[in-house]
């Protein structure tokens, strides 16, 4: 009786386990990112305890069959950065998160500091210093996280010209209850929660967020207008300060989603699946309030602090043909991004001005 | 600590490996372990009940000594009162004094009397109106003499704090639970383990891919601002709620069935397809078992039945007090005058066709189908009080049900198609439910693991992670 309780129990465990394991080779086949790394010790990511921040594993390539993300002696993704730097180099740091580190780019020649790079040396054509772009962007950065990157390390590399764009990192926020809230009221024992790096769990709740969310609005949804959005004004302003202290001429771009409220009510649902399974207490309309509210934010703490700001999510149009999700761009939504931002940089540039 | 949490896969691994395993041929060992385990369970929730939780056992295994002790039928009484009293004002106070307050506060405004009284911050400990019923039932059986004491503290505080049903239910009698500890007692089930497990992936899919998706898809928006959507819609989330309510706590019973057949020990049946019924009457036989039967053996005929006193003021007084027990509103209050009334209506009925001569009445055919749907719709009906917060927001709902101007209908595919799956299942015969079971029980090993894994994907991809079973707030 317990013999044939004790078989299913292994092969159900067996079953889990063996499921797991090829979800993590399919990854590590295709993004040369797995559990696998952390088990060689070699983690995408470092910490830097110098820096104190979190940067890309310097001098590394993470190959896959559908990318490859290779590092600079800094961990960030890109090619090594002269020291000192060429004397007539121009030098733009590109800040920002995921879009900017370039997440849904085959290599690094796809990401978007490299196009801009591109365009800005080549098919401008209106500048004599070479120019060069710094992708400053990391994966998973919030506001303080770039604000730090700024400060400890791109305040030493010479950097003649800041572009920021922040994503959506710190909206994620809102859908967790604060700590001190919730340590407050909270008398149970500590529990055992699943590990995060499991691809199982993450791989169906990604593709299963319509299961989960309603065409009417519940009530378990928070109204974007009533959620407290003085932390994120308090990282912004001290990110922009940090910005104004380096006295380098700052291009501060407003974020742009691949779902809009022209579109049909289904694609609208269908392009939010990401950015709802990351921000699940609000749905699409939501998500929209609440990135409006915050580009406006954006722009008038740029405004305030005399930086240049335009709001992307009105110059690029929205759809699957720009963006590989909810907000990162695809590989040609790389490509237009650049030459928008080239278009709205190129006044300010040294050439121009002279 | 949720079922449906990975923590609790883990908890009952553990507990599982060391009942059937380690301590399989250790009768003592073993209860330590599940009493061990059950606090531990509760304390996962908020480990400062546990005290409370073993402050009632301790009442109540005192008092049923004393009971049973007692020489004289007062004294006995006088105990048994002293349990009553105890049992239920550690009740009161945790769930109906700021219940009690704000009306007293009403009551002063209405009478134009400025002062006000103060709410207390009082938490509702999880499952308190569940175990301090069970305790007292302990108390009651023995006054009447249909139970004798257990001398074992440890035996009874396992049957107090039993974890698989210790938040929600069943409401275990202590005749039948406490038999079940007694060294060489023979578990009834041929497969424990393998039916028990049926039990439980059966109760996963009812609470997680039926109740959740319908609590998300319908009930929560309907209920959050009713003034958005059409009467229809409305009214359809008045029936999805009914489906949403029921999937959800049969589901949790057969979570705890399964996971206590797992561990041998049989829970008794909590519902049987109680939107078959063919009248009020016979729903409440059908609906939350444990607790219709312990109101009606404990209270109902308490009061006299319908043999002593007035039947339709017992009826009255039972199902106000099961309203009550639901918990501290005037909503649950009306809602169980509305059953009460119904209740009385039919009785009344029924009497007048019995001094006629006339038959019960019997329903077959389409009339059968049009009498259950009228007391489901009857049911249903009722629920606005039963999920709404207040009798305000009730009457929110029944306003906005009566706005035939807005048209705004949002059921979309996955909402739509749980509805029609839950009124399939629960239509479907009750026959078939069990040859699931044996189904399942004669599936090879790796089948079985295949039904497992492929529950344990269904629960991540629906679950919300934010839903507890409704009827822990009672």
């Amino acid at each position: 009786m317990l013999r044939k309780s004790r078989n299913t129990l292994v092969i159900t465990l067996a079953l889990l386990l063996l499921i797991e394991i090829a979800l993590q080779v399919r990854s590590h086949i295709r993004f040369g990112q797995s559990v696998f790394n952390a088990l060689a010790n070699e983690t995408t990511y470092q910490f830097n305890e110098q820096l104190g921040i979190k940067l890309l594993r310097p001098n590394h390539t993470l190959a896959g069959s559908n990318a490859v993300i290779t590092t600079n002696a800094l961990g960030l993704r890109d090619d090594d950065l002269e020291s000192p730097k060429p004397e007539n180099q121009y030098r733009i740091a590109l800040v920002g998160a995921s879009t900017v580190m370039g997440t849904y780019t085959r290599n690094n020649g796809d990401t978007l500091s490299y196009q801009l790079q591109d365009i800005l040396n080549n098919s401008l054509d209106k500048t004599s210093r070479p120019m060069r772009v710094i992708n400053a962007g990391i994966a998973g950065y919030s506001l303080q996280d770039q604000r730090k990157i700024v400060d400890n390390l791109l305040s030493k590399l010479d950097v003649d010209h800041y572009i920021l764009y922040t994503g959506f990192n710190d909206l994620g926020g809102y859908c967790k209850p604060s700590q001190s809230a919730a340590e407050k009221d909270d008398y149970s024992l500590p529990t055992l929660a699943l590990p995060k790096w499991l691809l199982t769990t993450e791989l169906i709740t990604k593709n299963t967020v319509a299961l989960r969310t309603s065409l009417a609005k519940s009530q378990a949804l928070l109204n974007p207008q009533d959620v407290d959005k003085s932390e994120f004004s308090h990282n912004l302003e001290a990110l922009l300060q940090s910005l104004k202290r380096t006295e380098k001429p700052v291009l501060v771009i407003g974020n742009a989603a691949a779902f809009r409220r022209d579109m049909p009510q289904e694609q609208q649902a269908n392009l939010s699946e990401t950015a709802r399974y990351y921000n699940g207490c609000f749905d699409t309309a939501g998500l929209l309030t609440l990135y409006d509210a915050h580009n406006d934010m954006i722009r008038t703490a740029s405004e305030e602090n005399g930086m240049r700001f335009f709001n992307l999510q009105s110059e690029l149009p929205g759809g699957e043909e720009w963006f590989g999700d909810s907000s990162h761009f695809s590989v040609k939504g790389n490509k237009r991004v650049a030459e928008i931002i080239a278009a709205k940089i190129a006044p300010d540039l040294p050439n121009n001005k002279e | 600590m949720a079922f449906q949490s990975f923590h609790y896969v883990v908890f009952f691994l553990v507990i599982f490996g060391l009942v059937r395993g380690v301590f399989r041929d250790n009768h003592d060992a073993k209860k330590n372990c599940l009493l061990a385990a059950s606090y531990y369970f509760y304390m996962c929730w908020d480990w400062r009940f546990a005290g409370l939780i073993f402050g009632i056992t301790l009442i109540n295994y005192i008092i049923g000594q004393k009971i049973a002790d007692a020489t004289d039928q007062p004294k006995k009484k006088a105990w048994l009162t002293l349990s009553l009293v105890s049992s239920l004002g550690i009740l009161a106070y945790f769930k109906y004094t700021n219940f009690f307050i704000d009306s007293f506060n009403t009551l002063l405004t209405n009478l134009g009397v400025e002062t006000s009284l103060p709410l207390l911050s009082i938490i509702l400990p999880v499952g308190i109106s569940f175990y301090t019923f069970q305790s007292i039932s302990y108390s009651l059986d023995i006054y009447r003499g249909r139970l004798k004491p257990v001398s074992s503290l440890r035996d009874f505080s396992l049957f107090v704090a039993f974890f698989p049903q210790l938040v929600a239910g069943p409401i275990v009698r202590a005749s039948h639970f406490l038999p079940q500890l007694e060294e060489g007692y023979k578990e009834e089930q041929k497969n424990p383990v393998e039916s028990g497990v049926a039990l439980i992936i059966r109760g996963f899919i009812k609470k997680i891919a039926i109740a959740d998706v319908l609590a998300v898809h319908i009930v929560d928006p309907a209920f959050a601002s009713p003034g958005d959507y059409s009467p229809w819609f409305l009214l359809i989330a008045l029936y999805a709620y009914s489906y949403q309510v029921y999937m959800d706590f049969s589901g949790y019973t057969d979570i705890a069935r399964g996971t206590a057949r797992c561990l041998g020990f049989e829970l008794q049946i909590n519902f049987d397809r109680p939107y078959k019924a063919t009248s009020i009457g016979d729903f409440w036989r059908r609906w939350h078992i444990s607790m219709s039967s312990f109101f009606r053996d404990y209270l109902f005929y308490g009061l006299g039945g319908s043999k002593y006193g007035n039947v339709y003021v017992n009826l009255f007084i039972t199902f106000v007090a099961i309203g009550v027990w639901h918990g501290a509103g005037w909503n649950f209050v009306v809602y169980g005058i509305c059953h009460a009334s119904m209740i009385a209506y039919e009785r009344w009925r029924m009497n007048r066709r019995k001094a006629a001569g006339l038959p019960p009445l019997e329903y077959t055919g389409l009339h059968w189908i049009w009498r259950v749907f009228w007391i489901f719709t009857l049911v249903s009906l009722t629920r606005v009080l039963f999920r709404g917060g207040s009798l305000d927001d009730a009457w929110l709902y029944v306003e906005a049900m009566t706005n035939f101007t807005n048209t705004h209908t949002p059921i979309g595919l996955v909402g739509g198609a749980t509805l029609l799956i839950a009124t399939a299942l629960h239509y479907t015969p009750s026959k078939w439910t069990f040859e699931w079971k044996n189904i399942y029980c004669r599936m090879p090993s790796w089948l079985q693991a295949g039904v497992i894994v492929t529950t344990t994907y269904l629960v991540v991809a629906f679950s919300t992670g934010t839903a507890p079973f409704i009827y822990f707030q009672f």
